[in-house]
Parts: structure tokens; C-alpha cells; sequence
């Protein structure tokens, strides 16, 4: 199955779902096409299990299609926060049920590489790639809250208008969680003294 | 006049907020370094210069004399710059997955509008032809015929039983003859189906 080529991909994400609307359910394949890669990488930046992102996105993309009528285009704008929404909340919704968590314990054992590093005569590059890696290990140590809202607006740039849809929260709290967040994130990469020199040795 | 710490914090969060708006993160010169930047004063992240992203004198004095300060805008600068290079991973076996989505949505109902399913389904324009219809239309004339024959007997006879027998007949020869109307043209079936998934 695939989507018919008269679906480019400037055609717009409304129009997509216009087209569902109508019966046309291709136009909602290029949706899925458009957003899927979003969707998982998000997803599995919370459940962190590729398998199960996986079928996640599988039911937010469903639940998108049984529930597209709802979708309010003045409110939302475009497609992606209100999918967005759905594929989180879905999520939210596992995890609840299996409540699964990770403590800062555990992944600084499976993951020695997190301790600050004190090699200073590491090249440059190599300390950026090491930053990126303890970011990365970093955010799964924050709440979900805060690391969806500092995915979503430093790593996916959207705006906050976006997000604030995405989270179904009002743009000042979104503000708030991204200040928190990299509040904690400083405070768990570079140490209290949340100084950059703690991490890299620069 | 100079600015406070909160102030100055403010200030830079607004600029980084302009820089991720703008799309422009990682477009700094490669030689550029962390460390390269923790010695420049102007916190411009490595942009070229003609770019309007660039901090208050106000601001920059502050930043000049306070080291809190500085520790801030760099640390947040790091946090921002890896955000975006942060791995993105490929959908494994995306056109499968693409294909899985798609086959549950191909089982739901489908969305049409009322217009749609009139002006779209061939069943709904064929039932309204002529050759189609032609076999029904032969049977309300058989039952139009034999309720005549019974109204004609019934005007030598008892009135109000014959009347009650003709209607009763032609309500027994209605209900024999429906099982024919219904099984003649299938397209009646495929009106009915009309809006359910294949």
C-alpha cells in the first residue's frame, strides 16, 4: 500500500485530514508517513524500548484516525501538537499502567560514562559527542514533564504555542517546565554548581 | 544603567528563544569551541555577525563583570546547542510500520459524507435504472391485479367479509412475493452496506 503521488509533500497537514474526512483514507497515510518518525522518536524517548514505541505509535496514529472529526483546526493549527498530544497521553497512559521508572542509580552504573569526565586532553569534538551522550542520559533522569517540553522545544523546535498544545498546558507553564528543566539538566550534567567547566574539563 | 542577574538571565533565555526560532543553531564555523566562546564576550553562539541575535550593551557589561553570569550562558548555550543534535532514530522498518497503521485504519469505518455515498456509488445509480427496476414494478402490477380480481368477487357477496378476506389475500400474496423482490436486484443488498469497510 502506498500513497498516491498525487499527495506531494508541500500538500498541507489539513488538508490531509480534509481528505480523510471525506473518505479519501490515503491522504491520511501521508500523515502517518509525515509524522511517524516524530511520534516514535518521542515516544521512545519516554518508554525508552524501541518495540514499544513502536506499537505506541501505532495506537496514537489509530486513535488520531477514530478521533480525526474531533480535531479542532482553529484551536490547534497544524496536525502535529494535537497528534503530539495523543501519542503522549497514550504513553502516559502505559506507563501508569506498567509504572515503570529508572532510578539515577541505575544508569549511572550501567552508563560509567556519565561521571564527569576530567580528561582535558580529549579532543573538542570528542567532549561535544560525551555532552550529547550525558544529555541524552541526562533527560531520562528528569520528570516526563519536563523532559517532553525540552524535547519538544530544543531538540524538535517547536514553538511554544506548540507545545502548549502538545501538553495541553498555557505557555507560561510551558516557560516554567523549560526553565526547570534545564535548571535540573545543568544540575545533573555539570553538578550543583551547575558551572560547565564541571563537565567537560574545558 | 547595568542590569541585575535576573535580568541578564532573562535577557538570554529571550535570545536563545529567538536563535531556536530562527532555526539557527549548529550553524556555527566549525573551528568554533566551547572554549572559544567562554572568551567571547559577546554571546552571539558562533552566528555571523550581521545576525540580529545579539545581547544588550547593558546586558554585555553585566555579563563582563559577573561570573555567575557567564557560567549561566554558557551552560545553557552547551544544554541548547547538543539539544539539537540530539540522536534521532530511524524509524526501524518505517514502511512496515507505515503499512501495519494503515491496515488498522483500512478496518475502521471509513469517513464519507452523505453526498459522497449518492454521488459515488455506482449500486445507488443502478438501482434507479429503469431495467433494474422493471421486475418490481411487475409485481405490484401481479398483486394491483389480484387484488382487483378479489375487490370484483367481493361486490357479488357479503361486503364487509369480502373486504376483510381481499386484504388478507393481498396481504398474504405482498408478503410471498417480497422474498423475490429482495433477492432479485443484489444491489439493494450493496445500498445497504453502503459506508461499511470492504
Amino acid at each position: 500500500m502506498t500513497a498516491d503521488s498525487s499527495y506531494s509533500l508541500d500538500n498541507d497537514d489539513i488538508a490531509c485530514v480534509n481528505k480523510t474526512l471525506a473518505g479519501d483514507s490515503r491522504a491520511f497515510e501521508v500523515l502517518v508517513k509525515r509524522h511517524q518518525g516524530l511520534v516514535y522518536n518521542l515516544l521512545n524517548g519516554m518508554v525508552q524500548d524501541s518495540e514499544l514505541a513502536r506499537d505506541l505509535t501505532q495506537d496514537a496514529f489509530l486513535k488520531a484516525y477514530r478521533n480525526l472529526k474531533q480535531f479542532d483546526q482553529r484551536h490547534y493549527k497544524t496536525v502535529k501538537p494535537w497528534l503530539i498530544k495523543i501519542a503522549t497521553n497514550n504513553a502516559l497512559d502505559h506507563l501508569r499502567q506498567s509504572k515503570s521508572t529508572i532510578s539515577l542509580d541505575q544508569i549511572l552504573s550501567d552508563e560509567p560514562y556519565l561521571e564527569p569526565s576530567t580528561n582535558k586532553d580529549a579532543s573538542v569534538d570528542a567532549e561535544h559527542i560525551m555532552f550529547v551522550e550525558k544529555l541524552n542520559q541526562a533527560l531520562m533522569l528528569l520528570p516526563l514533564r519536563y523532559r517532553q517540553a525540552f524535547v519538544l522545544r530544543y531538540q524538535f523546535e517547536f514553538s511554544y504555542d506548540e507545545i502548549s498544545k502538545s501538553m495541553e498546558e498555557n505557555e507560561n507553564t510551558v516557560r516554567t517546565l523549560l526553565f526547570r528543566a534545564k535548571d535540573r539538566l545543568r544540575k545533573i550534567i555539570m553538578g550543583k554548581s551547575g558551572r560547565a567547566d564541571n563537565v567537560t574539563g574545558l | 544603567m547595568s542590569l541585575d542577574c535576573n535580568q541578564t538571565k532573562e535577557r538570554l533565555e529571550e535570545l536563545i528563544d529567538q536563535i531556536v526560532d530562527a532555526g539557527l543553531r549548529g550553524k556555527a564555523p566549525s573551528d568554533k569551541t566551547y572554549e572559544n566562546d567562554k572568551k567571547d564576550e559577546n554571546f552571539k553562539t558562533g552566528l555571523e555577525p550581521s545576525l540580529p541575535f545579539t545581547l544588550s550593551r547593558e546586558c554585555q557589561e553585566h555579563l563582563n563583570q559577573c561570573a555567575d553570569c557567564r557560567d549561566y550562558q554558557t551552560a545553557n548555550r552547551m544544554l541548547i546547542d547538543a539539544a539539537a543534535v540530539l540522536p534521532i532514530q530511524e524509524v526501524p522498518q518505517a514502511d512496515l510500520l507505515t503499512a501495519s497503521i494503515m491496515q488498522l485504519v483500512m478496518d475502521e469505518p471509513a469517513y464519507a459524507s452523505d453526498s459522497q455515498i449518492q454521488a459515488s456509488t455506482p449500486a445507488a445509480a443502478e438501482v434507479l435504472t429503469p431495467g433494474k427496476s422493471s421486475r418490481e414494478i411487475y409485481l405490484v402490477l401481479i398483486s394491483f391485479a389480484a387484488f382487483a380480481a378479489t375487490s370484483a368477487y367481493g361486490l357479488q357477496l357479503d361486503e364487509s367479509l369480502w373486504n376483510i378476506g381481499s386484504w388478507s389475500l393481498a396481504l398474504l400474496l405482498f408478503a410471498a412475493l417480497k422474498p423475490l423482490v429482495e433477492q432479485g436486484p443484489g444491489e439493494s443488498r450493496a445500498l445497504r452496506n453502503i459506508g461499511m469497510p470492504a
